[in-house]
């Protein structure tokens, strides 16, 4: 045949690996009040490059204790608390809400992705701080943020594939039906479910999206 | 401002028929990112209410907010097929609820479907049995004739077929080195081609993107039900749709392998099919009168030419699968003539 392709643009954007579909979980804001925090990462960063996503501040983990500016309306942590830069006492993690909730304007919103702590297999490899939903409502809490909502993501942060609610029906839907890679413990929790019920297995969920209104 | 979700809430509460509420509160969602969907693709958003157990809606929202478009040309082929075909659209497609904007981006929203998506079909136990595929076929194509049937008018509706059919040809110039041969053919397919619109005295809609991944199991009846319209058009040739569903069936029986290997073993399979599947599903879809369904060759290869542009031409860049398109549209160059 002889031919290769010319491409119009760059490479597609890298979504497969990063999905940013938890954006839709938050209120639309202007780019230069949407924040995102996240441990260095290449990969990440050239997705959102890609996708060209209204991100305009990228504040390391290091600047953020220096700020001291109420300036985000929107600050998403999709991977969740830094291991390496927050301690694992639950007084830690509060502190650490504490500083980015005043960055965040009055009205404005903080998602925090994190992992199941029950998860020991991932969170053994993970950079990031594992939870419960209970722990990171409490923390969110203490920090003063005025409410916070859990969401369900399977299979993972990187990929979630679906974000739902928790809510029985949207769990088993959810678990229902088609991933493109049904990882073992998905139909593990679908089984379960038999046993324990559809609205206790919300607690056994791989990984979760917590948003916080300051 | 409120978090998109809740806004989402907010429209699909305020949907109503005769003067009655559609849905009651509260509203939940699952947010589906679709598999291996890309950037340019939609996210989509089941919801359910407070009475019943499955999803009672869908709502598409665009990753990219300049790719409303898609969901504006789904929501009005949605509502074209309503009215051409009535209440019994109900048997073949989601029912568009309602296309607005919500937080600077578009939300199409249509009746949830309940059923089995056919992404599933395995690769091996069913696109390797002859028997299964062939049973599928007919039914596709006889609910395809059905659609087309009663969405056929008189041809002032069609698009200008001719020159798109040109700019196609010419992308696919640009984005792939062909052989002499190749370019031969291509000149060739948009001669005859546009030789046989002429022909053509009315219009139908066609869905632009007819494979079985965009094909519902109806978990009530059984039936096919189609979905993803975002490519759907008025064209005088139902070309694009009736082969498309093979060719894409084909694919799916073929590995992970290379691209070039992936053409050639889908081509074995096509040929394999011509004994049965084919004739079989080109007997299931019938043959128009007043509208063109191309032979099997010349609308197997402009399906291929199709598919390998549209990423480029509709959103400016190359996707992986293009160049398989144009592999399998050499491979295509050998296929008898009937």
């Amino acid at each position: 045949m002889g031919s290769q392709p010319q491409p119009v643009t760059s490479a597609p954007p890298r979504i497969f690996h990063y999905s940013l579909d938890w954006r839709f979980l938050l209120p639309a804001a202007e780019a230069q009040k949407t924040c995102l925090l996240f441990e260095e990462n290449e990969d990440f960063r050239q997705t959102l490059e890609q996708v060209r996503l209204g991100v305009a501040q990228q504040i390391s983990f290091s600047e953020l204790r220096d700020r001291k500016d109420k300036s985000v309306q929107l600050l998403a942590m999709p991977f969740g608390l830094p291991a390496a830069r927050v301690g694992r006492g639950q007084q830690d993690r509060v502190q650490f809400y504490v500083s980015l909730r005043r960055l965040i304007d009055s009205g404005g919103h903080l998602l925090v992705g994190f992992n199941n702590s029950l998860n020991l297999r991932a969170n053994s490899r993970s950079l990031y701080r594992a939870s419960s939903p209970r722990s990171m409502t409490d923390e969110l809490r203490q920090a003063g943020f005025r409410s916070a909502r859990i969401y369900g993501a399977m299979p993972s942060l990187q990929i979630p594939e679906y974000i739902f609610d928790i809510d029985p029906r949207a769990i088993h839907f959810a678990l229902r039906n088609r991933f493109r890679r049904k990882p073992t413990v998905l139909h593990a929790l679908r089984l379960l479910s038999g046993a324990i019920g559809w609205k206790r297995i919300s607690n056994f969920l791989p990984c979760y999206f917590a948003v916080a209104a300051a | 401002m409120k978090p998109f979700l809740d806004e989402l809430s907010d429209i699909a509460l305020s949907l109503s028929e005769g003067g009655h509420k559609l849905f009651a509160p509260p509203f939940h969602w699952v947010c589906l990112a679709n598999g291996d969907a890309d950037f340019q693709d939609n996210v989509i958003f089941f919801g359910f209410d407070a009475r019943q157990t499955d999803p009672v809606l869908a709502a598409k929202v665009p990753r990219l907010a300049k790719n409303g478009w898609m969901l504006k040309t789904e929501y009005d082929h949605l509502m074209d097929l309503w009215k051409c075909m009535g209440a019994a659209a109900v048997n073949y497609v989601p029912r568009p609820y309602g296309f607005t904007a919500l937080q600077d981006r578009s939300v199409l929203m249509i009746s949830y479907v309940p059923g089995e998506s056919l992404t599933r079909l395995s690769r091996k136990s069913f696109w390797g049995d002859s028997g299964q595929v062939a049973e599928l076929a007919r039914e596709a194509a006889r609910m395809l004739r059905d659609l087309n049937r009663q969405t056929a008018r008189p041809i002032e509706h069609a698009q200008d077929t001719a020159l798109d059919l040109q700019n196609k040809a010419e992308k696919f110039r640009t984005l792939f080195n062909l052989t002499r041969d190749e370019d031969l053919a291509l000149s060739e397919l948009v001669r005859n081609v546009n030789e046989k619109l002429k022909t053509a005295r009315q219009a139908v809609l066609i869905q632009g993107d007819f494979w079985h991944g965009n094909m519902i199991r109806d978990k009530k009846r059984g039936k096919l039900m189609f979905v993803d319209w975002q490519f759907a058009r008025w064209s005088v040739d139902v070309s694009m749709d009736v082969y498309f569903f093979l060719l894409a069936g084909a694919l799916s029986a073929t590995g992970s392998g290379p691209v070039g290997e992936r053409a050639k073993e889908a081509f074995r399979l096509l040929r394999d099919w011509r004994k049965d599947v084919i004739p079989e599903y080109l007997a299931g879809y019938g043959r128009p009168d007043d509208y063109v369904l191309l032979p099997q060759k010349s609308g197997m290869m402009l399906c291929c030419l199709e598919k390998a542009v549209r990423s480029a031409l509709e959103f400016g860049y190359s996707h992986p699968d293009d160049l398989l398109w144009r592999s399998l549209f050499a491979e295509l160059l050998q296929w008898p003539v009937e």
